[in-house]
């Protein structure tokens, strides 16, 4: 043991501190680098990065199964969406010409709002015009099953003869209303006119 | 597997072979499984009084739950039920409903069943535990169940489960099936009273002189000779030849009855055709369609656009109508009265019958009339005018009050 070894075993306890002294973590503290919480995410989404770069097949099938998925999901739309056709004698034997029987109805109902009709007329033929709301709500199930499950002759009667039914009062109506604004000229009657709601 | 297979190859007629063996065991057993349907009638009768009330909701409206894919439609005269495959039925209720009547003062329901349960033994449980279940309650009524005693049918299925039918019974205890028919014919005493409630059904009645409450959405009704009816139909057609009163409501109809003393309406977008009415009386009328033979009494408290199409008028009219398109091919000459509302329409009267009348028209400024050449102007005060044709006193008046129309008088037939 050397002579200064011997001083520092003697005076041990006199050099020891009870405390350490604040300005020695002020100093170290200074000179780490913590990271802020934004970096600290980046580092971690970085981190991700690399860590998945690894496994890219892993992907590629989830988003294959996704595909399929949607395909499968499209296609479904697809065909619950597509138009049940109606051969074409029944059609006949209604009185359509065409699968087109919504379009006939919609160029009545066009018809039906582009006219004007006398005021003091109006009531009347509204109460007329507010009875296609029955006859769509007698058979509205009717239409969705024969959209839904496909085309059943029995149901298709039924609709077909709805749609008939439907284009007759349609039908009506257009009559109507030509037949009152004809006699209102012919009688010489300039009433007010409105349209009707529907 | 591997020497079969060789061996296969090796002898094609062995293939066939195999190929008919299989063949002839599908046959076997699709025979076997339809062997097990059982069909079997079920009948009771119980004593009533004459003028029992008899109520029944008809064969449609079951009490069906489903648990999966369930389809529910009409096929042909039937109510189909079917689960997973649309095709496979499961449920088949018969949608026809006659009811007869007879001079017994009996009721009696004979209902025919045919069913199929996994195993013989459990269609034969099933059917002895089926019944009908008739009696006459403490008010004299007697309620008819067409589907006996069964309380619900079921039907469950999953993706990765096929279907799994069963019915429960009133008693509560749940029998598996595979296949359920049902039809009722029921019996009633002439006189009794009936009320019906029915959706989607084609019911037929005979001769009955008591009093029928028929409440029917959508379906047919025949009947030949019929009392008293009170209906409310909705998108029902509707036939009887002969009627003694009725007072019905309909909307969407299409209503044909060949003769009745006394009928009274309410209706709406129906078609109506009549032969030989008594007295007719429409208390509202929207967009109908009525065509009629013979009529005595005609009375419309309210009518609008609907079209009146008479072939003969015996005594008199009186109509309140609007936008009503009015037809009397032929106003018999002993015609009282004629008196007519309307607006916007077209008018044809065929007077040739008549022998004397008197024509009074409220709305000369805002009509036109083609009257016939021998009917002499008698008055003019305002915009009323007078006419008169043949000796005083006038047989019959008629009166027309009936702005924007087109009224035309015929000395001809239509």
């Amino acid at each position: 043991m050397t002579e200064f070894e011997k001083y520092l075993q003697n005076k041990k306890k006199e050099m020891d501190l009870k405390e350490v002294n604040p300005k020695i973590w002020e100093g170290i503290e200074n000179e780490m680098e913590i990271p802020k919480t934004k970096d600290s995410l980046t580092h971690l989404q970085d981190l991700s990065k690399k860590e998945t770069k690894g496994r890219p097949i892993y992907h590629k099938v989830l988003g294959m199964a996704a595909v399929f998925l949607l395909g499968i999901i499209f296609s479904q739309v697809f065909f619950t969406a597509e138009k049940v056709v109606i051969p074409a004698e029944l059609l006949a034997s209604y009185g359509f010409e065409d699968q087109a029987v919504d379009l006939v109805l919609e160029k009545q109902l066009q018809l039906i709002r582009e006219s004007s009709v006398p005021v003091g007329h109006k009531n009347d033929l509204q109460i007329l015009v507010n009875q296609v709301q029955y006859l769509d709500e007698t058979f509205q199930s009717k239409v969705d099953y024969l959209n839904e499950k496909g085309y059943a002759e029995n149901i298709a009667k039924e609709v077909l003869q709805y749609y008939k039914s439907k284009s007759e009062l349609l039908d009506k109506v257009i009559f109507e209303i030509q037949k009152i604004n004809e006699n209102e000229k012919e009688f010489n009657i300039n009433s007010e006119k409105s349209k009707l709601s529907i | 597997m591997k020497k079969n297979s060789i061996s296969i190859v090796k002898n094609p007629s062995c293939l066939s072979k195999k190929i008919a063996l299989v063949f002839c065991l599908q046959l076997v057993f699709i025979w076997t499984s339809f062997a097990q349907r059982t069909t079997q009638l079920f009948e009771k009768e119980i004593a009533v009084s004459e003028e029992v009330i008899i109520k029944s909701k008809g064969p449609a409206s079951p009490r069906i739950t489903g648990n999966g894919v369930l389809h529910i439609r009409p096929v042909d005269k039937n109510y189909v039920v079917s689960g997973r495959k649309d095709e496979v039925y499961v449920y088949v209720l018969d949608k026809r409903f006659e009811i007869f009547t007879w001079d017994k003062n009996k009721v009696k329901q004979s209902t025919r069943v045919t069913l199929e349960c996994e195993t013989e033994s459990q269609t034969k449980e099933l059917l002895s535990a089926l019944e009908v279940e008739l009696r006459a309650n403490a008010a004299d009524q007697v309620l008819v169940d067409c589907k006996l005693n069964i309380d619900r049918f079921m039907i469950e299925n999953g993706w990765f489960r096929a279907d799994d039918n069963s019915v429960v019974l009133s008693n509560g205890k749940e029998y598996k099936i595979k296949y359920l028919e049902l039809s009722t014919t029921l019996y009633v005493p002439r006189k009794s009273q009936l009320d019906l409630d029915t959706e989607e059904v084609f019911l037929s009645l005979g001769d009955h002189e008591g009093r029928l409450d028929l409440r029917m959405n959508q379906g047919t009704f025949t009947a030949n000779k019929l009392n008293e009816l009170k209906g409310s139909l909705k998108s029902v057609t509707l036939e009887i030849k002969e009627l003694s009163k009725g007072e019905l409501r309909a909307k969407g109809s299409k209503i044909s009855i060949n003769r009745a003393d006394e009928l009274i309406l309410e209706s709406s977008l129906s078609t109506l055709d009549f032969q030989d009415i008594g007295k007719l009386i429409f208390n509202k009328s929207l967009s109908d369609k009525l065509s009629c033979g013979q009529v005595k009494l005609f009375f419309v408290e309210e009518a609008l656009y609907t079209s009146f199409d008479l072939i003969n008028l015996k005594e008199a009219t009186e109509l309140n109508l609007r936008n009503c398109d009015l037809t009397i091919a032929n106003i018999h000459k002993e015609t009282s009265k004629i008196l007519i509302k309307n607006q916007n329409a077209t008018v044809k009267l065929g007077i040739q019958n008549l022998s004397s009348y008197l024509l009074v028209n409220s709305q000369a400024d805002k009509a036109t009339f083609q009257l016939p050449e021998s009917l002499l102007k008698i008055e003019e005060i305002g915009k009323e005018k007078t006419y008169a044709s043949g000796a005083q006193p006038y047989q019959t008046r008629i009166d027309i009050d009936c702005s924007l129309c087109k009224v035309t008088l015929s000395g001809v037939p239509f």
